[in-house]
């Protein structure tokens, strides 16, 4: 039997053809259920991301929630620095990485300057924690320009800092959670 | 010797072929926040996917017909539409995460943009699927997908405490600093990677393809139950590695670009270079098989003509809805969709979804009117039904989580 007509052989099974549908009273509201569910599901993970901070405690969560992943952000950055003091990485492989670090970083520094402290309180926590994204993004800056320039001599001094940063914003995060 | 060649190949095949970039991005980001917590879903999945991926062979061998066409037959094409509709769009979302971790993949070497690199991956993904044979395609990428194994390797270099590591793996549980939800909603994420409802539709169709009788079920069944528990074991070794990279300085998996660097830190550039192969054939290999199973599944929900092995003219449809269903997702991801986003949606949304997949299977394989004598025996189906449950809990509980932990946070 030929391929094609392998695939022909679809008719359907005499003997099985006969038997019930068992989801015959599935129906478009199902799909629209689950339509609007996702919706929303999409529409709250959004809502949450953006909404704005009007209380202190608020605002103090956002705070740990922007040095979280910004230390994940600076971390990355460091090992990236750290593989290419150490000769491990391609330039191309390193510049991507880091520049998405970068990218990373720089989004959720935007997103935080763009929250209004609600409270004198929130502008002390709003003034230390954007200090050290400043200068953890100075440093980022600093081995993205190295690393895509070959300047490895650079590298291992951006790497030690790049990990104090991170420490740093991690323990911003432990202190304010 | 020939058939042992055949097997060998088909282990291989299977093994290299299990990962793709569901499992490349979930596993590393649970590596990097759970550790191996979440470790003993893997090994979940893995029997799930066994279980039912032999189910649909060995329907397909006895019946000579795909899933698709079954389900419309047995569930009716009411109900089959909306499976249909589910799997479709999770394909879909699926096709799109892959033809960006192509693209990422390229981009990690030529160091360009990848949405510049996108509609590239597109043509390259289109060329393959029109020039390469399918046996061709499914065994070179396999193969070439079994360049992941550096990730153990660099498990290995690394040089964890080895008994602290079985320890943790038997003794799971949820990390301090997470909630239940989260754990709940990362667990689900790696079953749904693991037995996303593609591979079924593709494993059954390609069952077809291959021409399948019930003498090569053997063979199948070999290939089933060696390959996939080994390529689970990449799974684990990408998991391990970003556990014991990331872990303790709290770096959280946001792109692909991270997901090697534990065999960058560890193997140096030629690590890279193998991580990089594998990469890409993982996800290449994961485009080719979803934009088929679209065509595979809406051709065969129809009745039209299918398959690869039929020139295009023969079978226009079904080749026109693999193309279209490549450029709908190319035409997604050049939206600038965060790639690991999609796909950890498309991951939890297809655990949603998985028993749509995986009930009308088991109900046919049950039908001695399709089966004749081949029908799922006690221990089979003992199985199976467990695994509908787990799969029954998934699903409800799939979409709840995205909403109570904001999709992962």
């Amino acid at each position: 039997m030929s391929f094609v007509n392998h695939c022909r052989a679809s008719s359907p099974n005499p003997s099985a053809g006969v038997r019930p549908h068992l989801g015959a009273r599935v129906g478009r509201s199902g799909v629209l259920v689950l339509a609007m569910v996702l919706v929303l599901a999409s529409a709250s993970c959004a809502a949450i991301t953006t909404a704005p901070a009007r209380t202190y405690g608020t605002f103090v969560d956002r705070a740990v929630q922007t040095a979280t992943s910004a230390s994940s952000a600076v971390a990355t950055a460091q090992l990236a620095a750290k593989a290419g003091a150490e000769g491990k990485g391609t330039g191309a492989y390193l510049s991507v990485l880091i520049g998405k670090a970068e990218d990373s970083l720089g989004a959720v520094t935007t997103t935080f300057e763009s929250i209004l402290p609600p409270d004198r309180r929130s502008d002390r926590l709003r003034e230390e924690l954007a200090e050290l994204l400043s200068l953890a993004g100075d440093d980022v800056s600093a081995a993205r320009i190295a690393i895509r320039r070959g300047e490895r001599r650079q590298l291992p001094d951006l790497s030690y800092a790049l990990g104090r940063h991170a420490e740093a914003l991690t323990k911003f995060a432990d202190e304010h959670k | 010797m020939k058939k042992f060649f055949s097997i060998f190949l088909g282990v291989v095949t299977a093994i290299g072929g299990f990962v793709d970039m569901g499992d490349l991005v979930a596993n590393a980001a649970v590596g990097a926040r759970f550790g191996v917590n979440l470790a003993w879903v893997i090994v979940v999945g893995i029997i799930g996917i066994v279980v039912f991926a032999e189910m649909s062979g060995r329907v397909a061998a006895i019946t000579g017909r795909a899933v698709f066409d079954l389900i419309r037959e047995r569930l009716g094409p009411r109900a089959a539409a909306v499976n249909l509709g589910a799997s479709f769009f999770i394909n879909l979302l699926t096709l799109t995460a892959e033809i960006a971790g192509v693209s990422i993949a390229i981009s990690l070497v030529a160091s360009i943009s990848y949405i510049l690199l996108l509609p590239l991956s597109a043509v390259l993904i289109c060329l393959v699927l029109w020039r390469m044979p399918f046996e061709w395609l499914e065994r070179l990428l396999g193969i070439l997908g079994l360049a992941l194994l550096v990730f153990a390797v660099a498990v290995v270099k690394i040089g964890p405490d080895w008994n602290r590591l079985i320890s943790d793996v038997l003794t799971p549980g949820v990390p301090s600093e997470e909630t239940v939800w989260t754990y709940a909603y990362y667990g689900i994420a790696l079953f749904g990677a693991a037995m996303t409802p593609y591979e079924v539709f593709f494993f059954s169709s390609g069952a077809i393809e291959d021409g399948w009788s019930a003498e090569d079920l053997k063979v199948a069944r070999v290939n089933t139950f060696i390959g996939f528990p080994l390529g689970g074991l990449l799974s684990l070794a990408i998991m391990t590695s970003s556990m014991l990279t990331f872990g303790d300085i709290g770096v959280e998996i946001e792109n692909l670009a991270q997901v090697p660097l534990p065999v960058v830190l560890n193997l140096g550039k030629l690590g890279l270079a193998v991580a990089l192969v594998g990469i890409f054939a993982a996800t290449f290999g994961a485009a080719l098989e979803t934009s088929l199973s679209a065509g595979y599944g809406i051709a065969q929900y129809f009745g039209w003509q299918w398959g690869k092995y039929v020139k295009p003219q023969e079978a226009a449809r079904f080749h026109l809805v693999a193309l279209m269903t490549l450029i709908a997702a190319l035409l997604f991801a050049l939206t600038g969709a965060d790639p690991i986003k999609v796909t950890e949606y498309s991951i939890v949304l297809s655990a949603a979804a998985l028993p749509l997949t995986y009930l009308p299977i088991l109900v046919i394989a049950n039908d001695p009117g399709y089966m004749g004598e081949r029908t799922n025996g006690r221990f089979t189906n003992a199985l199976a039904s467990l695994f509908l449950v787990i799969l029954l809990l998934v699903s409800v509980a799939a979409i709840p989580l995205i909403i109570i932990t904001r999709g992962g946070a």
